[in-house]
């Protein structure tokens, strides 16, 4: 085959453009340490890596709502031990008031303390993490309970509080239908998505505390049990009350055995946020496992060898210098030079 | 002395012939790096014999027959074909590149990870959806503006490359233009040279350069007449089959290109029916300096029809530049009686399948925007009649007007509700946008249930974050498709929160955007692929072609030391013989 001096430069110039064009997908895939550019590169890998990008990032969001879930859940654990300390306090006196030789005076006594525990356990129902009330329901950006002191008798009550922070609900004796519905948002369920279609429900409401079944399967609750305690304890201090004797009896009675149950109730209730944490806790588990095994599977996707790659870089900067040595020698020659 | 003269003669012959020999190797040598420049090598004929006195035939020298040029016609054929193949994956790649780089995928700044975040923000704000001091509103409201400003950024720049490939369609057309009249210029020139019997080789190169060019743009069919004349034609579709651009012994009816604008496509008023229409547009032979040369008129046809005009661009005109099939007054013309060029490969083709590919890609996002902007609005309402929603997630940009409350926050106008229907149906991803009465104020994004709810209630939020996992027919999504696309009835989910129910047969928004991206991939690596097996043959090829016709220094330096040798070998014949005639007169005295 004739070969002309221009076929031999043109030749030359394919070639090395060649070479240059490998030599520079190296240089890129080493500069940013991924295979994929562009799509065009590997369109099937692309897909995977933009697939589990978007997985990662999903399982970032259900990271953080567990973490959210599981500082909920540590706080209302603490608090729940506290409310229950508060209760056997209650107990503590309620046994103590059978004690024949206290007079009206230990009974005031009794009366006042429980009165202060009354105004510590709506305290407690009032715990704030975060910004927001954690027994409040949905309704979380307002206090759930609060007291109410009664001008006579000096006692204090526990009750529901409306959405404003301070007015008491419900006002009269049955509530009205906004009473009604702001009383349920605080008794609402918060959810929250800790994986895929999964969605726990994470907070306990004020009225899951105060609001439950005694022993008998008769529904009571909580403020109605100690309002009874303060007004039979005022009753059974007061010197000119013919009620006097039942009422100190009913406080070793039917007092006791409704805190007892209120006790029970408490302690069901932290076994199940106990329940939970262990759930979250193997949620996050999980969550991070998954974490691991997707950034694993982008690596392999998108991830250069960096000992493959030099490799690649160095051949091709090889055979790059022989292109550019031989046709140097080549194409300087011509008959030229020997005439 | 009649032998002697002779052989002077004879010398002589052999000084010329060996003279014009250095000449054309002289010229070979100067034109060794032209481009198309074929080798022209001296034809030398030995002379009739003449008797001489003593009965016995003598030579009298040598003539040059002709200067012929090294050329194959089957060499230029081939590499005229691989040029316009080539052509054809060069442009596709170029544009391809391009489009990758504005969808700039896969990249953790892309569409895929704002989408991603998007979903995430609404989960993030059912966790934390109060009004007061809430920082997850203003980060939802936020990143959807990230959101729709990339996708109104992307669109934009899609539609600009699409304007680019009708500029460059244009600027093909004036090329192709130019280049058709030096063709004629030369092919009358070597005719004529040709008819007084001399070889026009340097014009036949520069016409064959000439062509070779013109095989970039379109098909190029040629075949040679009379007198070295050749016609040049290429297919087309319309009144005409073929597009005769040179026709030596015609040339009044040689046609030629024009670019023809096209706007106001309007869409049949059934469907396959043939009244869609546009307005076209073209300036006669180009020339846009005289308004006398605009020629503007409706086209009409099926939806079809002015789709191909739309993407083609490219009419076959007559001499004088009207278009073929019109009279130059006529306001409105059927798209069947108009001629375009139907060239499969080259530059025209490559330019008409990038604004398919564009105007496909484009429909994709638009999808992928209407998808989202549908669904969330749908969900955030709970109304699947948008004339029921009074203030949309997301609004047409192009159609939304806002006025402004005595708090200086925008509130969406009237106008808008009122052809909400239409505006939605006419969301694509350039005009989709926040509501501004919600991005001005982050409190009126709907998180609840209903209004009976306490402000902690993020359970709508919580079911719109859930589209994001959602299975939707994206696919099969018309361009008019409105909210009752994705359900006329919304089910109650475990929450209470109507929303919409997942197919069988669909894709996520995310997911339905990266099997787009993939087959942006797919179509990209495919013409890098084909661009470069192409390049290959035509290399080759031209080597061969090289190989045949080029200028081999060495060669030419080796012809120049025979010719001088025989050169100097025939000036001592003609030096011996004048020795010999001086020997002869000397006789004389």
């Amino acid at each position: 085959m004739r070969i002309t001096s221009q076929m031999l430069s043109n030749n030359f110039l394919y070639d090395l453009n060649t070479n240059l064009n490998n030599m520079a997908t190296d240089q890129k895939q080493m500069a940013t340490g991924t295979k994929i550019s562009q799509p065009s590169d590997d369109p099937l890998g692309t897909s995977k890596v933009m697939n589990i990008n978007s997985e990662i990032d999903q399982n970032k969001q259900y990271s953080t709502n567990i973490s959210g879930a599981t500082n909920s859940l540590d706080v209302t654990d603490s608090t729940l031990g506290q409310v229950n300390s508060v209760l056997q306090r209650v107990n503590e006196l309620l046994v103590s008031t059978g004690d024949a030789s206290y007079g009206p005076d230990e009974l005031n006594s009794v009366k006042d303390e429980i009165n202060q525990e009354v105004g510590q356990l709506s305290q407690l129902l009032n715990t704030s993490y975060a910004g927001k009330y954690i027994f409040a329901g949905t309704s979380y950006d307002t206090k759930p309970t609060g007291t109410t002191t009664n001008a006579a008798t000096g006692n204090t009550s526990l009750n529901y509080v409306g959405s404003d922070g301070a007015t008491a609900i419900p006002a009269g004796a049955t509530p009205t239908a906004t009473e009604s519905n702001e009383i349920s948002n605080i008794n609402s369920g918060l959810s929250t998505e800790i994986s895929q279609g999964v969605t726990v429900k994470y907070n306990v409401t004020a009225g899951e505390v105060m609001d439950f079944n005694n022993s008998a399967g008769i529904p009571t609750n909580l403020r109605a049990i100690l309002s009874n305690i303060t007004a039979h304890l005022s009753d059974a201090a007061s010197t000119t009350s013919t009620s006097a004797t039942t009422s100190r009896s009913n406080l070793v009675g039917s007092d006791l055995t409704d805190i007892q149950d209120a006790i029970k109730n408490v302690s069901g209730v932290t076994t199940k946020v106990g329940a939970l944490q262990k759930r979250m806790t193997s949620a996050s588990t999980e969550n991070e496992s998954e974490s691991t095994s997707l950034t694993a599977a982008l690596s392999s996707v998108d991830d250069i060898d960096y000992a493959e790659a030099s490799m690649n870089y160095s051949q091709a900067q090889t055979v790059y210098q022989a292109a550019l040595q031989t046709s140097a020698k080549i194409l300087q020659k011509s008959l030229i030079d020997y005439l | 002395m009649a032998g002697l003269f002779s052989t002077l003669n004879t010398a002589n012959t052999g000084l010329q012939a060996q003279q014009v020999a250095l000449n054309v190797t002289s010229h070979n040598v100067a034109n060794a790096n032209t481009a198309g420049y074929t080798r022209e090598r001296v034809n030398l004929e030995a002379n009739a014999s003449t008797t001489s006195v003593s009965g016995n035939a003598i030579g009298t020298g040598v003539s040059v027959t002709d200067i012929s040029r090294i050329r194959d016609v089957l060499k230029d054929y081939q590499v005229r074909a691989a040029t316009t193949t080539n052509s054809t994956y060069k442009t596709t790649n170029d544009y391809l590149t391009q489009i990758q780089s504005i969808m700039n995928e896969p990249s953790n700044k892309g569409l895929s990870s704002l989408i991603g975040t998007f979903y995430s923000d609404w989960s993030s704000l059912a966790s934390n959806s109060t009004t007061t001091g809430s920082g997850a509103r203003t980060t939802l409201v936020q990143d959807t503006k990230a959101l729709t400003d990339t996708l109104n950024n992307t669109y934009t720049q899609l539609q600009s490359l699409k304007t680019a490939t009708q500029t460059a369609i244009q600027a093909q057309v004036a090329d192709v233009n130019t280049k058709l009249n030096e063709v004629d210029n030369i092919n009358k020139k070597v005719i004529d040279v040709k008819s007084l019997g001399a070889e026009p080789n340097d014009l036949m190169d520069q016409r064959d350069l000439l062509v070779d060019q013109l095989s970039e743009s379109f098909n190029v069919s040629t075949s040679t007449g009379s007198l070295e004349g050749i016609s040049l034609s290429s297919p087309a579709t319309g009144t005409t089959s073929t597009a005769n651009f040179i026709i030596p012994t015609d040339a009044n009816s040689e046609n030629r290109l024009a670019y023809a604008d096209i706007s106001g496509i309007t869409a049949p008023t059934t469907v396959g029916g043939n009244d869609a229409s546009c307005t076209l547009t073209y300036y006669k032979n180009g020339d846009t300096t005289n308004p006398a040369n605009k020629v503007s008129f409706t086209v009409t046809g099926t939806k079809d029809e002015i789709n191909k005009l739309d993407e083609s661009r490219v009419l076959v005109t007559s001499k004088d530049g009207t278009a073929l099939g019109t009279d130059g007054y006529t306001k409105s013309i059927d798209a069947s009686s108009l001629t375009t060029l139907n060239s499969t490969d080259g530059v025209f083709a490559g330019l008409t399948t990038t604004q398919q590919s564009i105007d496909k890609y484009t429909n994709d996002l638009n999808s992928v925007a209407k998808s989202i902007a549908l669904t969330v609005n749908t969900v955030e309402s709970g109304e699947t009649d948008p004339t029921k929603d009074t203030n949309p997630y997301f609004v047409n940009s192009d159609a939304a007007t806002y006025t402004k409350d005595s708090g200086g926050n925008s509130v969406l106008g009237v106008a808008y509700s009122l052809n909400i229907n239409a505006n939605e149906e006419g969301i694509t991803a350039g005009n989709l946008s926040i509501n501004e009465a919600i991005l001005d104020d982050p409190t009126k994004v709907v998180t609840t249930k209903d209004s009976t709810s306490a402000s902690g209630d993020g359970t709508r939020a919580l079911a719109i974050s859930q589209l994001g996992s959602l299975k939707l027919n994206i696919q099969d999504m018309p361009t008019d498709a409105s909210r009752s696309f994705f359900g006329t009835t919304l089910t109650a989910n475990s929450n209470g929160i109507p929303t919409l129910t997942s197919s069988t047969t669909g894709f996520t928004v995310s997911g339905y955007y990266t099997n787009k991206i993939t087959a942006l991939g797919t179509d990209a690596s495919e013409a890098s692929s084909q661009l470069a097996t192409q390049s290959s043959v035509l290399n080759s090829l031209s080597q061969a072609r090289t190989s045949e016709s080029g200028v081999s220094t060495d060669d030419e330096m080796t012809n120049l030391i025979q010719y001088n040798h025989a050169y100097a070998a025939n000036a001592k014949v003609m030096t011996t013989v004048s020795d010999l005639l001086d020997v002869v007169i000397a006789l004389v005295r």
